[in-house]
């Protein structure tokens, strides 16, 4: 037996979204144990992952400490940062999962393991990265028709195929904060709302939330909202709060701030549905078991990050025919034609911004889990999981996953000697795009 | 035994000839005074020098603060005596193993705390430095490598004049004695008189073997002049005002790209209070340059707190002035010359004929100027005026060269070296000579490097540099024609006392002697960082001896390149070369670690 690391330097979504990775690393190496190493913040998340026997924290600001005491006292700064990773116990695994394409998870996926998967596979210093790792690239550069999730390819880096369920997080705290039992004790829909997002861009405006809060409250009678984020987003709340007529205060709570990350799993899997935009916490509402409707706009898109599993709707920003004329103007009607024909209908480099929002149809999905009416601007799509992984499929559309996507890239990219063009021209990429 | 007794046996055991030379001193430094707590407390020309209610609480108050920045395995040199709490009071924050020092100016201060004060207890830790300045700063720059200095302020100030001996003494010392190589960013200004003290600055530190990055504003003089044209007056302080604004910002990005030991900013460099804040949060260290009058220009109020040392070429006013401004320390640093440029030079007939002259001027037509130099008009001598700013000549028209251009380097020393008396007079908006005039323009420096002679207005620091054995000295107006007429006939004098002020400029005044200086008080001051490096501990052979203690870390020390300053980057880099199929150690892993956070931390904007 061997023993294995997972690093995933990245934030709270991308750590995640290493959820099936990790159950299908134990389903295909059963025997192996397995370690992660994620940013020190998200430890305790990671304390919660299923399957893993250690979790080590990367602290940022030890290393920014040890770097500045170079220009001080570099014997010491050196003997820091041996240090650092003595504690971590480099050098003991057999193997290191790299899941991040950034040069200190390269260097520490060769300190911490004799061998390398993903980025740093041929060493830390060459340019060269493996197939997934180069797939990827592709999508963050060109996007294209892409219909892998990101999960699915971080399995497809390590080796392995995706996870045959969904995983889910471990309960690690259970107690509510002060005030929040009166919501989770009477009947009726419970839902939390995700009123901000790390990604200024990606915030969805508190107009919106307060009609909505309106919409849901008028239209649910025994309807009840919590409404969750960070600390740094309770001005947002009480802005919001602010708004809303006092007859709805009752049957509205506020917990943002006020939670760790752990409690906040638990709370959120006490409820029925999770809704925002901000992809961290919904990821984090997907893995505590609770249905989610996400609104994708900006460069968020359903096919790469939507909710992992089945049962969830995703609303997609889409250009509206106003908006269509105006990427013609300034890109020609070839590239939209193209687009089109590749089904990418949201492929705008600097993203989509939505002019109005679905709120009496998201509303009416949570109700009834039906919709009458898509409106001008967005899709609707509801996730599904096989043995390809995740999918989503549009909602009373015809739009089902172009010829076999996934699987034609899953054996296209897991062969020796890989063709990019076909690669390209399966993403509906034009061959010039190319990322040598 | 009474309690001088008893203090002077203890002094015995450590300095037994301080402890005799006390017994031959008069006290009555210092009056003593009960403070309200019922302990002895002090006064000099009524003003206290401890607290007149605890001076303990006081002195703890302040010895928590002193300490602040200290760094184990530095000597603690305390400037002030007063009744020495706070030594006492450092004596009691500090390890026994801290070596600490007190400057004693005057021992009949010291005799004043033996009479009321026991030394009993902490006493026994102090180590005094007392007697010649010169030869103190000899003895602790050959037994202190590291110095930290502290300074009580009220007790300090009583003894200015040998304290700034004293530090200048040590300063030059160690100047002396520096190795290590630093990163010096230079930052320029757009234009005017220290830019041309820029083009002497850059080249005497690379002559010392620092490594110099000259963030040079002057090429951006055409976009600032083009600003000159917009008619609204308010609206071109505007404009030019952020277009001084975005070359600080662009300074940060320069200073972030590279990032230096010190910044040295030189007069009118435009660096305002924002990007100075910002380099403090980012712990790079300021020195500014002021090569100016502090009187006629007087921006230096608003940026004084933002560097960390000011470097300045007039003394007592100016010192306090800036002080009083907030500047944390303050430095006199004369101008000096540049033996590649100030030289003497022979030239063609036509040079000759040009620049040749029994008595020159050269400078901008300052008020004092016009009236004086009239006087040198219709003499029996030839006289020619040099310069710029000469609008409405008036009689003078007929001397003024080159119809008042302005006059570059090079050909100010072609007029030097073909004038028989230059005439250096310092400039004054009013009549005569300026009454507060301390400071010494660079003509007197670069005059003498050029082999000239010259006749100067008496000034407050002239004789800091000079004597009459080099220099005419004219202490009044009226005395200008009589000492031309003295020497333009006397060859001989003339030579001999411009090859005298020659070889003295050559030997202590040259810009290479101003920027060891600089970096000898920086160093002093920051023993920690700059004085580290300026004494060469951060080569590699230096790493290894400090890591004799901790053996594993010596191979990885001694895989470093062996140079005068093992740097990061350059580490980062040799191993980056290896090149992409490069199967690279741990330590080299970790070294590699480290370069890319040091990278985030040039976040400068």
């Amino acid at each position: 037996m061997s023993h294995r690391l997972v690093i995933q330097l990245a934030r709270l979504g991308d750590l995640l979204q290493t959820l099936p990775v990790i159950a299908s690393l134990r389903e295909w190496y059963p025997d192996e144990e397995l370690d992660l190493l994620c940013a020190k913040p998200l430890i305790s998340v990671g304390s919660c992952f299923p399957g893993i026997r250690q979790i080590f924290p990367w602290d940022g600001e030890e290393w920014r400490g040890i770097a500045k005491d170079w220009s001080q006292k570099k014997e010491m700064a050196l003997f820091q940062a041996a240090n650092y990773i003595q504690r971590c116990q480099a050098g003991s695994y057999s193997l290191a999962y790299n899941l991040n394409n950034h040069p200190r998870a390269m260097l520490a996926s060769h300190l911490y393991a004799s061998e390398v998967m993903g980025s740093g596979c041929y060493g830390p210093l060459s340019s060269r990265v493996p197939n997934w790792v180069k797939y990827l690239q592709i999508v963050g550069a060109h996007r294209g028709g892409n219909r892998v999730h990101l999960a699915d390819a971080f399995c497809g880096i390590c080796g392995v195929r995706p996870p045959t369920s969904i995983p889910m997080l471990k309960r690690a705290d259970r107690k509510f904060p002060m005030g929040l039992s009166s919501f989770f004790s009477a009947n009726g829909i419970r839902v939390a709302l995700v009123i901000g997002s790390g990604d200024a861009d990606r915030r969805i405006p508190l107009q919106m939330w307060d009609e909505w809060i309106r919409t849901f409250l008028t239209a649910c009678p025994e309807g009840r909202i919590l409404l969750v984020g960070g600390a740094g987003e309770r001005e947002l709340t009480h802005a919001l709060l602010d708004r809303i007529p006092s007859l709805y205060l009752g049957r509205i709570w506020d917990a943002c701030g006020q939670t760790s990350l752990p409690q906040l799993a638990n709370i959120l899997s006490h409820c029925d549905w999770v809704i925002g935009s901000d992809t961290g916490p919904l990821h984090l509402g997907v893995a505590s078991g609770v249905k989610i409707q996400g609104f994708y706009f900006s460069r968020a898109r359903v096919h790469e990050t939507g909710p992992y599993g089945p049962g969830h709707w995703v609303w997609q920003a889409e250009m509206t025919s106003s908006q269509n004329e105006k990427y013609k103007a300034q890109n020609g009607q070839d590239r939209l034609e193209q687009n089109a024909k590749c089904n990418i209908q949201n492929n705008v480099e600097e993203g989509i911004h939505p002019e109005s929002w679905p709120v009496q149809e998201s509303v009416e999905l949570l109700l009834t889990e039906t919709c009458a009416s898509i409106p001008e601007g967005w899709s609707l799509w509801e996730s599904h999981h096989d043995e390809w992984g995740a999918h989503f499929v549009q909602y009373a559309e015809s739009n089902r996953e172009p010829g076999g996507y996934r699987e034609q890239m899953w054996d296209m990219l897991n062969g020796r000697n890989v063709n990019w063009d076909s690669v390209h021209e399966l993403m509906g990429l034009s061959v010039s795009s190319h990322v040598s | 035994m009474n309690i001088v007794q008893k203090n002077l046996k203890l002094l015995r055991v450590h300095d037994p000839i301080l402890a005799d030379r006390l017994k031959d001193v008069n006290g009555g430094v210092l009056k003593v005074l009960t403070a309200k707590n019922g302990m002895p407390t002090a006064q000099v020309h009524q003003q206290w020098i401890h607290s007149a209610y605890d001076p303990w609480k006081e002195a703890q108050a302040w010895a928590e603060h002193a300490v602040h920045e200290h760094r184990s395995g530095e000597a603690l040199l305390t400037i002030g005596v007063g009744l020495l709490y706070h030594v006492e009071a450092l004596t009691q924050i500090l390890s026994k193993e801290t070596q600490i020092l007190v400057l004693v100016p005057d021992l009949g201060e010291l005799l004043d705390v033996l009479t009321v004060r026991s030394l009993a207890g902490w006493g026994e830790q102090i180590q005094w430095l007392w007697g010649d300045a010169e030869d103190l700063a000899d003895r602790v720059s050959q037994a202190y490598s590291r110095i930290r200095f502290v300074h009580h302020a009220p007790s300090a100030v009583l003894h200015e004049p040998y304290v700034r001996a004293f530090q200048y003494a040590l300063r030059e010392r160690v100047s002396s004695k520096q190795g290590g190589k630093l990163h010096v960013a230079v930052v320029g200004p757009i234009y005017g008189g220290s830019l041309s003290v820029t083009n002497h600055v850059v080249p005497a530190l690379e002559a010392l073997g620092h490594r110099v990055t000259w963030i040079d504003h002057s090429i951006h003089y055409p976009g600032y002049k083009n600003l000159e044209r917009l008619r609204d007056q308010q609206l071109r302080m505007t404009m030019q005002s952020k277009f001084g604004d975005t070359l600080g910002v662009v300074s940060l990005a320069h200073i972030a790209d590279d990032p230096p030991d010190l910044v040295l900013a030189m007069a009118q460099a435009p660096l305002s209070m924002p990007v100075l804040e910002q380099l403090r949060k980012k712990n790079v260290v300021t020195a500014m340059w002021f090569v100016e009058n502090f009187r006629h220009l007087t921006y230096w109020q608003q940026v004084a707190s933002g560097y960390d040392f000011w470097f300045v070429m007039q003394q007592e006013a100016c010192i306090d002035a800036l002080t009083h401004a907030g500047a944390r320390q303050v430095t006199y640093l004369p101008l000096a010359a540049n033996p590649a440029i100030h030289k003497p030079v022979t030239s063609c007939l036509e040079e000759h004929e040009e620049f040749g002259a029994d008595v020159s001027f050269l400078g901008a037509g300052y008020p004092n100027r016009r009236q004086l130099l009239q006087t040198l008009l219709n003499q029996d001598w030839s006289f020619k005026l040099w310069g710029n700013e000469w609008e409405n000549p008036g009689p003078l028209a007929v001397a003024l060269q080159r119809n008042g251009a302005r006059i570059d380097s090079e050909t100010s020393v072609k007029i030097f070296n073909h004038t028989k008396v230059n005439i250096n007079l310092h400039s004054f908006t009013g009549h005569g000579f300026d009454p507060d005039g301390d400071g010494i323009n660079p003509r007197t420096f670069e005059l003498a490097a050029c082999g000239a002679f010259q006749i100067i207005d008496t000034r407050t620091l002239l004789s800091q540099h000079f004597d009459e054995t080099m220099l005419a000295i004219l202490q009044k107006p009226e005395d200008l024609v009589p000492t031309i007429q003295r020497y333009v006939y006397d060859t001989d004098e003339r030579q001999g006392m411009a090859e005298a002020s020659r070889q003295h400029v050559l030997a202590h005044h040259t810009y290479v002697h101003r920027m060891e200086a600089l970096l000898g008080t920086v160093g002093l001051h920051m023993s920690d960082r700059i004085g580290e490096v300026l004494r060469g501990d951060r080569s590699t052979d230096a790493l290894v001896a400090k890591s004799k203690g901790n053996p594993e870390l010596i191979p990885m020390v001694n895989a470093l390149p062996h140079s005068d300053r093992v740097e990061l980057q350059d580490v980062a880099a040799n191993i980056r070369a290896k090149g992409p199929t490069a199967v690279l150690s741990r330590d080299e892993l970790l070294i590699l670690m480290m370069d890319e956070y040091r990278q985030e931390t040039r976040d400068f904007i």
